[in-house]
């Protein structure tokens, strides 16, 4: 059997969002730390899946928030794998891109992501308590830990440069080698002490 | 005002939307998951539910966009076929949202395609929609209702086979078993009522 060729899904894909019919984009993304899942809705990126994580659990997540017209497209979101290509290139941070955090449902995480996203730059890192506090509860740093184990956009909301006060790497949701390498692609410490 | 051609086109599309938005269960045999279940034998209850969990768009069109364009060769012909299937997509997503439920979503897209390939095939021949077909705006009989009228010329056997192919969407040893003939002899039927009607739509 001849397989479809991209050029067409491609095509079907573009149409789509001509039409206004795509609830959401995806694309694949080979880097550094493996194959990325990107999906992107109308007003940013909603979820970023690791290699390991199953593709179709990942975008029903994502089907279930913002709907089931979901398409894939390199085209379509060749601004937002450019950004991403850069970082891992070592040429700044992915930080211009659109982030969408609907599939956070509860409000603290939501706002512990948002800080995270807009006060902790490249080669930054910051404590978990340190984060809590930065969201206006300073004694929640397990509300705050929650949050990035949870974080649906790893890599644009950083929560790989979250460290714990004890020192060391921490838990992360792509696995601590993931943290490890982003944290060294940035320069940044690896340890809080 | 539009004129009367555009107005057929109009009442043709409207029975088109309709038909995209209600995949058939009764007579649908091919599943979506798990792939190669027997499913004659299944029960085919309609299941309705206001709040519908539909798998992702595309996890459907990477999965089945090879046999789809497979299909689409076959009822369109190698020269259009890409276009047809392209068209098919679109027009599945555009209905998408309005699916009553997420059974046999692989037979849906199958149907999906074959009217693509029809309406296609009717648009490259400037035909207008003809009064033959049911005036009855249901999914199921305007479907059958333009898949029949392309079979039509066809002797009993062959329209038969082509049902069961395209329609039930069965493979060739479950048309054997409800011909009571040979698999091959089944292959054999509807290759050359495809033939033959390829031969009478090129005439």
């Amino acid at each position: 059997m001849t397989p479809l060729p991209p050029a067409l899904l491609e095509s079907v894909a573009s149409a789509a969002v001509r039409e206004g019919l795509a609830d959401a984009i995806f694309t694949r993304l080979s880097t550094p730390i493996g194959r990325l899942l990107v999906v992107q809705g109308e007003r940013g990126v909603v979820r970023v899946g690791f290699e390991d994580e199953p593709e179709d659990g990942v975008l029903a997540e994502v089907a279930a928030r913002l709907g089931p017209r979901i398409v894939g497209s390199d085209r379509e979101l060749e601004s937002t794998r450019d950004a991403l290509h850069a970082y891992f290139a070592g040429e700044g941070d992915p930080h211009g891109l659109p982030v969408d955090l609907s599939l956070v449902a509860a409000p603290f995480r939501r706002i512990v992501l948002d800080t995270l996203h807009d006060e902790v730059g490249r080669g930054q890192v910051v404590t978990y308590g340190a984060l809590a506090q930065r969201a206006g509860n300073p004694r929640a740093y397990r509300a705050a830990a929650t949050a990035c184990a949870r974080n649906p956009v790893p890599i644009l909301v950083p929560c790989h440069r979250v460290l714990p006060a004890g020192g060391g790497l921490g838990a992360y949701g792509g696995g601590p080698e993931r943290k490890r390498a982003l944290l060294a692609l940035e320069g940044a410490p690896t340890s809080a002490r | 005002m539009l004129a009367i051609g555009d107005q057929r086109r109009c009442r043709a599309a409207e029975r088109r939307k309709v038909d995209e938005m209600l995949p058939r269960c009764v007579d649908d045999p091919a599943p979506l998951y798990p792939a190669g279940v027997d499913v004659r034998s299944q029960n085919h209850g309609v299941t309705r539910s206001t709040h519908v969990q539909l798998p992702p768009f595309w996890t459907l069109v990477e999965a089945h966009g090879d046999e789809l364009l497979v299909h689409a060769r076959r009822v369109a012909g190698e020269q259009h076929a890409e276009d047809v299937l392209q068209d098919a997509l679109l027009r599945a997503l555009r209905a998408y949202p309005r699916l009553q439920h997420a059974d046999h979503l692989r037979a849906w897209l199958y149907r999906v395609t074959t009217t693509a390939a029809i309406d296609a095939h009717r648009a490259r021949r400037r035909e207008l929609p003809t009064d033959d077909v049911p005036a009855v705006a249901t999914h199921d009989r305007y479907d059958e209702g333009a898949f029949e009228s392309l079979i039509a010329p066809l002797p009993d056997g062959a329209r038969a086979a082509l049902r069961l192919r395209f329609v039930d969407d069965l493979d060739y040893d479950g048309i054997a078993d409800c011909l009571g003939i040979s698999a091959v002899a089944a292959r054999q039927r509807v290759s050359t009522a495809v033939r033959t009607l390829r031969e009478r739509l090129a005439a």
